[in-house]
């Protein structure tokens, strides 16, 4: 049969899902096929289950998926695949949210990021990178758990909105050696190199997988419009926007070609032997900031980031009753940053550029010990009981430089030399009651030498009321710690915190799921109530005044000096409904997916409620595979819907309040085995975004001001086209 | 502080391995269901079981992570109502060679015999002594079925994965429909 009678007949069958189910011949097998169906998943209870019974709501993005739909980074995996969840691009590194809340800036940091169960947000802000700049080579991925909601209990800080843990692939299933090239035409590269294979060594099996990888990115060229910044406080002349201009006022209108790019060495290598497990992994991420209020399009503008993790695990079944883990493990994290300003009110200092340089490094070492209590010896009542120590360093520095010469401008800030021990213990009991009921219950308690202990509790219940059906009901809790660089920093344009508070989120969840065949419905809802927010505040001209006098910062005054603080400044609650339907038809030829989520986050201010900025309050995805088979391309079609976002700044700066449009992406893959040669597979992406901007203000008008009353957001890359090679031998 | 965190570390790292390196891939409880779904496929089942289904659930003695899959798996199928439309009786047994077992299997007309993490190196004698019995061998371990069990479960890609192994299916008279078969990883 042709392909493309193929496809038709697959459509009409899509049409019909549930009613084209073909009359159950002698060996009907949808049942079979279900239950194979079902991902296993281990993050939200550390028992691996079933992703219907676990105590949250779990799903689990196949290596297959990742593939099949043209997936590049974890961010498109959410983005295209999960549900409840989405990302956000600022040419920034990108920011993730859940469930109607994503909190712009905040590096990641309200997502737990693991990879085969090592923490990889970072040891200096608990930031976690999900785009080019996580190091995590996706060909090495077997599969993605994403658990939706506070998730703590087991996990301590940084899971507030989930977690999303990485499970890289075993030897069996990533044997032999790849190369891999894959290239965004014409901006981007990515090169990489593979191997798995078992060994035996001292009379017991291991294994070892490992890819290392390198990408470059230059560009795409962005058009910036122009920005009159109007007459500089300071100088009381037009500003000065880039090194070499004079005092034109105007930043942008040109095209960007300098200054946005990404570098991304990576590697990970695991290694197995027995029952002890050793993780690796390392990363560089060095990439542009070109939106900035700095300077325009200056290369020198960005960050540098280095990231080195290791995790050693051990398991010891020491008898039917009991098992014990422990994990050492360590992490380090390096960042060097610039922002090149010259405009007065940003580099106060004469006719110069300023160079304003911050550095931090951090690392941890700690020790986890996990015991596991099989009561009954039969898995139905099971206790984990478990404690985790961690020695914590952090350095930080800042300085002013004048940007040709080096010499610092004024006195460099302190900076931060701390170090510090925090514990915590955690217990989880799992009952199931009968094969239709379980219970799930338990509590993390973490004590920071900053604040109190913090006590997170999970209980949940999931019920199989009749075959395939399953309702769940949880109400779970999480925090994040401040980091010592929000708590207890200051740089030359940010006073140090007064005694900041952990954040803290508890959520209420229901849902209800049923399997029918190999297709799945999920359809749920949330309440969930936020309090303490860590947010950075700018500071009025009083109190900007008020610090300078106090020795709060070394800036000098400069009238109209932008000053910051970190501050526990926002309450709020969120609630909503997500639903999700995904399943194959045809024996696994046809696959398709779709989820949508509706979610409200509205924070109380003076003039009543506001929603938060970026966060979309309707997001989903939906997709749609044809697996032709033999020698023929996967044909893959993914899209993702955004509604309109308040941008970053729209707390007042800007009359009315800017908002993205709607975004929805779209994503045609062709993907398969090359013909002829062994071994040769390829994929080819063709992505197009319906919308050119993004929910982030850029340039340097960051509040109505008479020469520009309405902002420039961000611009997206809307047409792009990608191809990629893999040979394994 | 940082030194003695981490010689604390390497030190409990290089306890002693109790435990073995082959580890179950998929949960107790879906192995269970998965393997009472599939034993309902097999045309030879109902005859083979005859009233009863009799389920042996092997373990090797001194070896708590082989001893536990099998309690587990025990308490899994007992929460099951049936197996192949059949009521169904677990026992678990101690594995001392293949030969005993393979005469125990005889003896209790067992349906199916289950054989958790830890018998990797049996798997060869276990093969060569069930070539001759009428009886479903499943494997917990997805290395067994090329060496000799005839179903097994895998993990791959977050899924449940059925495995295989044709020839030795056919020795011990278990026969699945293609469609079943289609949805297996064949050896």
């Amino acid at each position: 049969m042709k392909p493309a009678h193929l496809i038709a007949r697959w459509l009409i069958g899509a049409l019909l899902i549930a009613g084209t189910e073909r009359v159950a011949s002698a060996e009907d097998v949808s049942g079979l096929e279900g239950m194979l169906a079902e991902p296993i998943v281990s993050s939200a209870s550390k028992q691996s289950e079933g992703a219907s019974s676990a105590p949250a709501l779990s799903m689990s993005l196949s290596a297959e998926d990742l593939r099949r739909y043209g997936i590049k980074t974890l961010a498109e995996a959410i983005d295209f695949l999960a549900i409840g969840v989405s990302s956000s691009d600022n040419l920034n590194g990108g920011e993730v949210g859940a469930r109607g809340v994503l909190l712009t800036g905040d590096r990641g940091s309200h997502f737990l990021l693991l990879v085969d169960g090592n923490v990889m947000n970072d040891p200096l802000r608990g930031g976690a990178s999900f785009g080019v700049g996580a190091g995590i080579p996706l060909e090495l991925v077997d599969h993605i758990e994403i658990v939706v909601g506070p998730g703590s209990v087991l996990y301590g800080s940084n899971a507030m909105l989930g977690l999303v843990n990485v499970v890289t692939k075993h030897a069996k299933d990533y044997s032999g050696a790849r190369v891999i090239v894959e290239s965004a035409l014409p901006t981007s590269i990515r090169t990489g190199v593979g191997v798995g294979t078992p060994f035996t060594l001292f009379g017991q099996d291991g294994e070892v997988t490992t890819q290392l990888e390198y990408f470059k990115q230059q560009g795409p060229d962005f058009f910036f419009s122009a920005e009159n910044t109007g007459v500089d406080r300071f100088t009381g002349q037009p500003g000065r926007n880039s090194r070499n201009d004079g005092p034109t006022g105007i930043w942008g209108g040109r095209t960007a070609r300098h200054s946005l790019f990404a570098e991304a060495p990576s590697g990970l290598v695991r290694v197995a032997l027995g029952n002890t497990e050793l993780h690796l992994q390392g990363s560089y991420y060095k990439h542009g900031a070109p939106t900035g209020p700095g300077d325009f399009d200056d290369p020198a503008t960005g960050e540098r980031e280095t990231r080195a993790s290791i995790g050693l695990s051990h398991r010891i079944a020491v008898s039917t009753l009991l098992d014990l883990s422990v994990r050492g493990y360590a992490s380090y994290y390096d960042t060097k940053s610039h922002f090149i300003a010259s405009r007065g009110v940003l580099c106060p200092f004469g006719l110069v550029t300023c160079d304003y340089a911050s550095t931090g490094s951090a690392s941890w070492i700690g020790l986890e010990m996990q015991s596991t209590w099989d009561w009954f010896r039969d898995g139905h009542f099971v206790t984990i009981v478990g404690a985790d120590g961690r020695r914590r360093g952090v350095q930080t520095r800042s300085d002013t430089l004048e940007v040709d010469t080096g010499a610092p401008l004024y006195p460099a800030d302190r900076g931060l030399d701390r170090s510090d021990f925090t514990v915590a213990a955690y217990a989880q009991q799992t009952w199931a009651v009968s094969q239709f009921v379980k219970l799930n219950g338990g509590a993390r308690i973490d004590s920071d030498p900053r604040f109190s202990p913090v006590v997170t509790p999970r209980l949940a219940a999931d019920w199989n009321p009749w075959a395939g059906g399953t309702i769940k009901l949880s109400y779970a809790s999480a925090f994040r710690a401040p980091s010592w660089d929000e708590a207890d920093n200051s740089t030359a344009r940010r006073i140090k915190a007064d005694h900041l508070l952990p954040e803290k989120v508890q959520s209420f969840d229901a849902s209800v799921q049923h399997h029918f065949g190999t297709h799945r419905l999920i359809m749920g809802g949330f309440y969930s109530h936020w309090t303490n927010l860590v947010e950075l505040v700018a500071l009025s001209d009083a109190e900007a005044i008020a610090a300078i006098r106090n020795g709060q910062t070394t800036v000098p005054f400069t009238p109209g000096i932008e000053l910051t603080q970190y501050r526990n400044s926002r309450d709020f609650t969120n609630y909503g409904m997500n639903m999700g339907l995904d399943g194959a038809l045809d024996s696994g030829h046809v696959l398709y997916g779709l989820t949508l989520t509706g979610a409200l986050a509205k924070r109380n201010v003076s003039s009543g409620t506001t929603r938060l900025p970026v966060a979309p309050q309707l997001l989903g995805n939906a997709r749609l595979a044809f697996v032709l088979g033999q020698d023929l391309p996967t044909i893959a079609l993914a899209t993702h819907i955004l509604g309109p976002r308040p941008a970053d700044l729209s707390d007042g700066q800007f009359t009315p309040t800017p908002y993205a449009p709607t975004q929805v992406e779209l994503r045609l893959t062709l993907s398969g085995d090359a013909p002829l040669i062994k071994g040769l597979s390829y994929r080819a992406m063709v992505n197009y975004a319906v919308a050119d901007r993004g929910p982030y203000v850029v340039g340097p008008v960051t509040s109505s001001i008479p020469t520009e009353p309405s902002p420039q957001l961000i611009p997206v890359d809307r047409f792009r086209t990608t191809v990629g090679l893999a040979y394994a031998f | 502080m940082l030194r003695r965190s981490f010689a604390l570390t390497l030190l409990l790292l290089m306890l002693p391995t109790l435990g073995i390196a082959q580890s179950m891939q998929v949960p107790s409880a879906v192995q269970a269901e998965l393997t009472v779904k599939v034993a309902g496929y097999d045309r030879n089942f109902a005859a083979r079981a005859g009233s009863k289904a009799v389920i042996l659930l092997a373990a090797m003695p001194d070896d708590p992570e082989s001893m536990r899959a099998a309690l587990e798996l025990k308490g899994a199928l007992s929460r099951l109502p049936s197996v192949g439309d059949l009521p169904h009786e677990e026992q678990i047994v101690t594995f001392s060679n293949a030969a005993a077992l393979a005469d125990n299997v005889r003896a209790r007309r067992a349906a199916i015999v289950y054989f958790g993490p830890g018998f990797t190196k049996q798997i060869p004698a276990i093969r060569e002594a069930f070539s001759s019995l009428d009886v479903l061998t499943v494997g917990a371990v997805p290395d067994y079925v090329p060496s000799g069990i005839v179903l097994g479960f895998d993990l791959v890609s977050g899924r449940p994965k059925l495995l295989i192994n044709i020839p030795q299916a056919h020795k011990q008279h278990v026969a699945f429909p293609a469609s079943v078969l289609n949805l297996m990883k064949v050896y």
